[in-house]
Formats: structure tokens, sequence, C-alpha cells
């Protein structure tokens, strides 16, 4: 039975124990880092003593979160963690975890937001939040399936896909009708996936948009970075404006990075198109 | 070790031990949990779990609803677990695969790993029937008591090893199907070992139920699906990368837990 001393060392005004914190905090420090890591590559990592570091090491170690590696000399995680491991953290409900998300991007940024998700070739808008002001463009369109090539989240959700699956898309679907009427070359569609990888999101093309609206959208990924679908943010474009994205973005970017340390728990049904 | 500290063990801070159990308490429940109910079910005061809560949550181990005062595991809590099943490669090297088998099968698949005495699922694509008491990601069984880990018993079952009639069946089934299963598990399950570049194997994957005959349908097709998995794993082997093989580095825990394979009835046999 290890030896076990009780400790007084908490935060008066807060009640938080200072010393729980730094093994939790050394515990992060093992998530963080891909490599096994000693007992004094921890401590320099968290800038801590050495004797804290290996306390806190032998007290996950005691719970089997981390265990010596197989040089013996460093520690990893281990079989503990899967203590942690519930329906409600491996077997996530995309959908209401989206929702959230897309309640508070719709409260920070007053315009609707949509998730859509991939369908064979197409993407279907499964869920959505609408905008402050109603407007016909502010209207969710629950199940519109568009063709991957045709439009802002579907767009965002073909970028997921490997050049070799793409090019499978491209062969299957033909010439890349829009909804104005007009087609997009190839060279286009593929310039547009080279800045969606680039930028993290994907904007409305004006040319091939016919009814006043403008979107921008997020790729929602798995841990292989498959696409689960795309969160959209749309509003009519004389409201949301190139100013007003570029003042929204920083924060739904992160409110969207959130949302993917998430997804990427769930693995995605994305087909390949074969 | 540090110098001077060889022999001593450390004494470990109960407080700090207290504050895992209320993680592990939120973790176990199927529900988010309020102060008074985390403090029930650990008999401790509410004041000891408020403040093992506040410490979780400063390290965002644990949030408050929006809606509510209750708490569940938050995202630092995910990442571990996130970053927990990514030391292993072949999770990644098998979700096309696992993809794959369950639009064939149209059941759930599963990837199963050992480590130690237990195989641990780390992976799961959901097929189209419902699955009545599945056993989600993380869920752990002893080697010896599941059909995955019957998989990686027989496939690691050497020339000179001990064995019954059970282990014999098992081998059989392996060597005429590829896939092993076991008579007496409801729903069906049929696992089939993934064999590395190195040969010691300690992944199989699993195909979540489906009647006998369904199995003969697909089972072909599906053993191409893994041998095609092998093939991926033997031109990349740092994706076969095993970071538990040392805790069993001579194969004896494995050996012992065959063992303990019951002999007799048991393991389905190639003419059910």
């Amino acid at each position: 039975m290890p030896e076990t001393r009780a400790t007084d060392d908490r935060d008066s005004t807060t009640g938080v124990n200072s010393s729980t914190l730094s093994v939790l905090s050394v515990l992060n420090c093992f998530t963080m880092n891909n490599t096994p890591l000693s007992v004094a590559e921890v401590s320099n990592a968290l800038g801590i003593t050495r004797n804290m570091a290996f306390r806190a090491v032998a007290l996950l170690a005691s719970l089997n979160y981390v265990i010596r590696d197989a040089s013996g000399r460093r520690y990893q995680l281990s079989y503990g963690i899967l203590d942690l491991c519930n329906d409600r953290t491996t077997g996530l409900d995309l959908r209401r975890v989206c929702a959230t998300y897309m309640r508070r991007i719709q409260a920070y940024t007053g315009e609707t937001a949509t998730f859509s998700i991939p369908v064979g070739t197409t993407s279907v808008v499964i869920d959505g939040i609408e905008g402050n002001v109603g407007t016909r463009l502010g209207r969710v369109a629950w199940g519109r399936a568009l063709p991957l090539h045709g439009g802002s989240a579907p767009r965002a959700i073909l970028s997921c896909f490997t050049d070799d699956e793409i090019e499978t898309y491209l062969s299957k679907t033909g010439p890349l009708k829009q909804r104005t009427g007009k087609t997009m070359p190839t060279k286009r569609l593929w310039r547009e996936i080279g800045k969606i990888r680039k930028m993290g999101y994907s904007l409305s093309i004006p040319e091939y948009v016919d009814d006043g609206s403008q979107h921008i959208s997020f790729p929602i990924k798995d841990m292989v970075d498959r696409p689960h679908g795309a969160i959209a943010v749309s509003g009519p474009a004389d409201r949301l404006t190139m100013e007003k994205i570029e003042a929204i973005l920083p924060h739904v970017q992160q409110l969207i990075a959130e949302l993917n340390e998430q997804s990427h728990m769930i693995p995605s049904f994305a087909d390949s198109f074969a | 070790m540090i110098a001077g500290t060889r022999n001593v063990r450390p004494q470990l801070n109960v407080s700090s031990l207290g504050v895992f159990s209320v993680l592990s308490t939120l973790a176990r429940s199927d529900q988010s949990l309020g102060v008074l109910e985390l403090a029930r079910r650990l008999e401790i005061p509410p004041s000891t779990a408020y403040r093992a809560l506040a410490t979780l949550e400063k390290c965002d181990f644990v949030t408050q609803e929006d809606s509510s005062s209750k708490y569940c595991l938050g995202n630092a809590a995910r990442r571990t677990i996130a970053a927990f099943f990514n030391m292993f490669p072949i999770r990644s090297a098998s979700m096309i695969y696992l993809r794959r088998l369950a639009l064939l099968t149209g059941q759930t698949t599963a990837l199963w790993v050992r480590i130690g005495p237990r195989m641990v699922k780390i992976a799961t694509i959901e097929g189209n029937p419902e699955i009545i008491g599945r056993r989600p990601i993380g869920q752990w069984s002893p080697v010896d008591q599941c059909v995955p880990g019957l998989a990686v018993i027989a496939a690691n079952l050497g020339l000179g090893a001990k064995r019954n009639e059970r282990l014999n069946n098992l081998l059989v089934l392996l060597k005429t199907t590829g896939f092993v299963w076991d008579a007496s598990s409801d729903p069906n399950e049929y696992s089939a070992p993934v064999v590395p570049p190195q040969r010691r194997v300690f992944a199989s994957v699993a195909i979540e139920g489906g009647t006998r005959s369904a199995f003969y349908s697909y089972k072909t097709e599906a053993r191409k699906i893994i041998e095609s998995l092998e093939q991926n794993l033997a031109s990349s082997p740092q994706a076969a990368y095993d970071p538990f093989a040392h805790l069993d580095e001579n194969g004896t825990v494995l050996m012992r837990l065959a063992g303990r394979v019951p002999g007799g009835a048991g393991v389905g046999t190639v003419a059910e």
C-alpha cells in the first residue's frame, strides 16, 4: 500500500489544491508530448522542481495514468486513462456537439449558422440556427443537397478529401455547374481547394451566388482529417461584408478549433467516391 | 530516479488522490453530476467535492455545463484520452479498412489492441443495425475472455505451445477462415488478428453482430480487406508500433493467458 500523506496546500480564496494542479499539469505535459518523458524532462518543461515532478509522476503511476516505457528511464501515458472513457467522451453525438458551437457562433455573429455533412457526392444541411434578423437569406435550408463543388460549405468538405479522391469525384461529376447556371473551371476549383486548405475556411464566390448571400464555412474533421462536415456562417452580403468577416474570424476560428478537438474523437463516415 | 531516492517510495498526496477519484466518478457517470451528488457517491463532504471540482476545472479536466450547475469531463480529459489512443499509429492506419469492413458487412467493426493482460477497443466504425449493449471505445476485457483476445492468442500460439481442445479449435478456425469466434458470445462477434511485419500480433479487428450464414457470405472479402491492412503495415512498419510491447516482451503473459482458456466446448467450429 503506498504511503500517503494529508496536505492542506489549497489556495485559501478559491479552494484550489495547488499540488494537485501540479499533478494535472504534469498529466497535461504527457498529453501534449508525443514521446515518453523522464522526470527531469517534465521538471524542465513545466519549470517545477525535480522533487515536485517526481511526486507528481509517482502519483500518476500509482493510478496507472502513466507507466515506464520500454527504456525504463522514461514514462508514457498508460491504460489508467481508460477510466476517463465513457460514451460522452468517446461516443460523442456530433450533431449535438456542433449544435452547441453553432449556438455560440450565432450568438457572437448574429448570423445564421448551419451544419452540413457529406452524403456521397453531395453536401446536405442537417442542422442550423437562424440569425437574429430574420430574412429569407437567413433561413436554414434543412435537407438541401448541393454538389460538393457547389458552395462554400460543400467545398470546405471537399477540401478534406485526398487529391486522388477529388480526381475521382471530378471524373464522376462532369462539368462543375453552379446555382447561377455558370460552370466553374476545374482549375478554379483546384485553386479554391488549395486556398481552403491553407486558410482553414471557405468563402462563397460572388460570381456563383445568385441570391445576394455571403457564406464562410469551416471544415469539421476527425482525427485523421477526414471530413465530418462543415459549419457555415451565412447572411445577406450587404450585412456579412468582408469587413465583418475579418472582424469575426479570429473568435469564430477559435470556436471551430475547440469543436474540432471534440470531433477528432469521432471517426468520419465520409466515403471515398469509389 | 532522482539521486538519493532510489529506495524511497514517495508519499502520495491524499487530497490529490481524492481529486482523481472525483474525476473518475464523473467519467463513470452516464450524465453530468452536481456537487452534492458527487459528494454523496464518494461519501465526502460537499466542500471537499467542490474544492476537487474547482481544481479540476482550473486545468479544464472538468467543465460546468452552461445550462445547469452540473459538471462533466472537460477538454483536457478528452485531449488526454485522444493522446492515449494516438499512441497506437495502427489506429489511424486501420480506419479506412474498418470503414470498408463496415460497408461490406453492414455491421459495426472495431480495432482492439492488447495491453498486457487486457484487450482494449481503440477504434470503431458503426454499422447499420443497432447493436444492443455495444461496447464503446476504451472498454476492455481480459485477453482470454473476449473474442478479439482469442484471435490474438491464436495468432501468437507457437509450435511448442500447450494446447487444449478449445485452443486447437481456435487454430483450426483461424487457419480455415482467417477469423475466430466464440459460439457462446451474444451478439455474434468475428475477429481476425492483424499480423504486423514483426509477426508479434497485438491487434485484432472485430466484426460485431450478424448471423453465421451472413458471415460466410462475406468472409472471403473481409479477409482480403484485412490482408490489405497488413500489406499497408508491411510497407509502413512504423504504423505497426506497439507502445506496450515491453509489458510482455517474452510472451509469457500471453502464454499464461492462453493456458487459462478453458478446454472443451465454447469456441465455434467451422461446421457451425
